[in-house]
């Protein structure tokens, strides 16, 4: 915590039961705000979101999960998009990717949705945008992610 | 309210009814000494009407008074002690046991569903009558948590040799392959997990931080980015292909 809130930490890697196109993450609860169903909560992850320089995003890709909007921002990403971390005065700079189980999204102007950078191996852009829960534009070339490469594996 | 300028949040403190903290010795009065990863332990029982500790080893007062400044809570806020060894399990007691990662898979996996989770509830914490019988229904840490999730289940997933009618079955699961890909990421931000220690103690330029200004465009911090993105050594932004998944070696260096 400290080392973050000196600017010490490069990158911080979160995930939780939702994420948005924003980048938000949602470890709170579910469903409406008078029947939730409750989650286990935040643990140390909006100190990262918030200090860490930056932080990525890393999680399992499922339409449940990959939401327009979150249902409660625990670990902030872009809030509503664009300079909404500036404004707010969140020292550190937003995440930098989304890992996902299908791919990987970066974020222009605070924004996933241009859709996916990378598309893991044997996964259709098609595939990624059934589990995705928000409109993907497409504006960039979808490359594949390489794979472990041999003999770096530590199974 | 302001200090330093600074906008500041207060959130209000929560008065718990009971803590309920393991620790790994206590004497009969509960004064007890905890370390390792204790989290907002020392708070909660600081803050509770009640605490009940729980202890790997019940201990003789002088065993507590040898060492004062592991000291974790004095007695006379602890309501009760047990003496329970094991009594953390699936989580983790440093220097006792390691967290129970099979129970946890366990766990995630069958509570996916409402009826899931019940079940585990049923089989894990109603019907072992004790402590002892949870311990024993335990058996070996390998026998529960086989279950497929995300880090056991391999993918199956095609390459350009489908289109021939293959199907090539990949020998990584999809959590491999986001670990290989986030470990190309701390290299593309940092250029290596060892950069950090080359990476110069700075202060972030984040708005209204007194102690560098303030300043908090977008393209100020933008700037002190791309300024980062200069010094000697650091190759953020460079492409990477078929960077490596172990995040232990560092070609560059």
């Amino acid at each position: 915590m400290g080392l973050m809130q000196a600017g010490r930490v490069t990158l911080g890697f979160i995930g939780g039961a939702q994420v948005d196109r924003f980048g938000n993450l949602n470890t709170t609860y579910v469903g409406p705000r008078d029947r939730p169903l409750r989650l286990p909560g935040s643990g140390g992850a909006p100190d990262i979101a918030s200090l860490a320089r930056r932080h990525v995003v890393i999680m399992a890709h499922e339409r449940r999960r990959f939401v327009e909007r979150v249902d409660y921002v625990t670990s902030a990403g872009y809030g509503d998009g664009r300079d909404w971390r500036a404004r707010t005065g969140l020292p550190g700079g937003g995440p930098s990717a989304v890992i996902t189980t299908l791919g990987l999204f970066r974020f222009r102007r605070g924004d996933a949705g241009d859709g996916p950078r990378e598309r893991a191996p044997g996964v259709s852009v098609d595939e990624v945008r059934a589990e995705t829960g928000w409109s993907l534009r497409l504006a960039d070339p979808v490359t594949e992610t390489a794979p472990p490469s041999e003999g770096t594996s530590w199974r | 309210m302001s200090f330093t300028g600074v906008p500041l949040v207060l959130v209000p403190a929560l008065a718990p009814d009971v803590a309920i903290l393991q620790v790994q010795r206590a004497d009969a009065a509960g004064n007890c000494h905890a370390w390792g990863p204790t989290g907002v332990s020392a708070a909660a029982g600081k803050a509770s009407r009640a605490v009940i500790v729980v202890a790997e080893e019940l201990v003789d007062p002088a065993v507590i008074r040898s060492d004062p400044n592991r000291t974790f809570l004095p007695g006379f806020l602890v309501t009760a002690v047990v003496h329970l060894p094991g009594g953390a399990h699936p989580s983790p007691v440093q220097g006792h046991y390691n967290r129970d990662h099979a129970v946890y898979a366990d766990w995630h996996a069958r509570s996916v569903t409402g009826g899931g989770a019940a079940a585990w509830l049923d089989e894990w914490v109603r019907e072992p009558g004790d402590h002892a019988e949870y311990l024993a229904k335990l058996g070996a840490p390998d026998s529960i948590g086989s279950g497929p999730g995300l880090f056991s289940s391999r993918r199956r997933s095609t390459t350009a040799a489908d289109t021939e009618g293959l199907l090539v079955t990949r020998d990584y699961t999809p959590a491999e392959l986001m670990v290989a890909t986030a470990a190309r990421e701390i290299r593309r931000r940092r250029g290596g997990v060892r950069g950090h220690a080359a990476a110069p103690a700075r202060l972030l330029p984040g708005p209204g931080d007194p102690r560098t200004g303030g300043g908090g465009s977008v393209r100020e911090r933008r700037g002190a980015r791309l300024a980062r993105a200069r010094l000697p050594g650091d190759h953020v932004g460079r492409p990477q292909r078929h960077g490596s998944a172990v995040v232990h070696r560092d070609a560059r260096r």
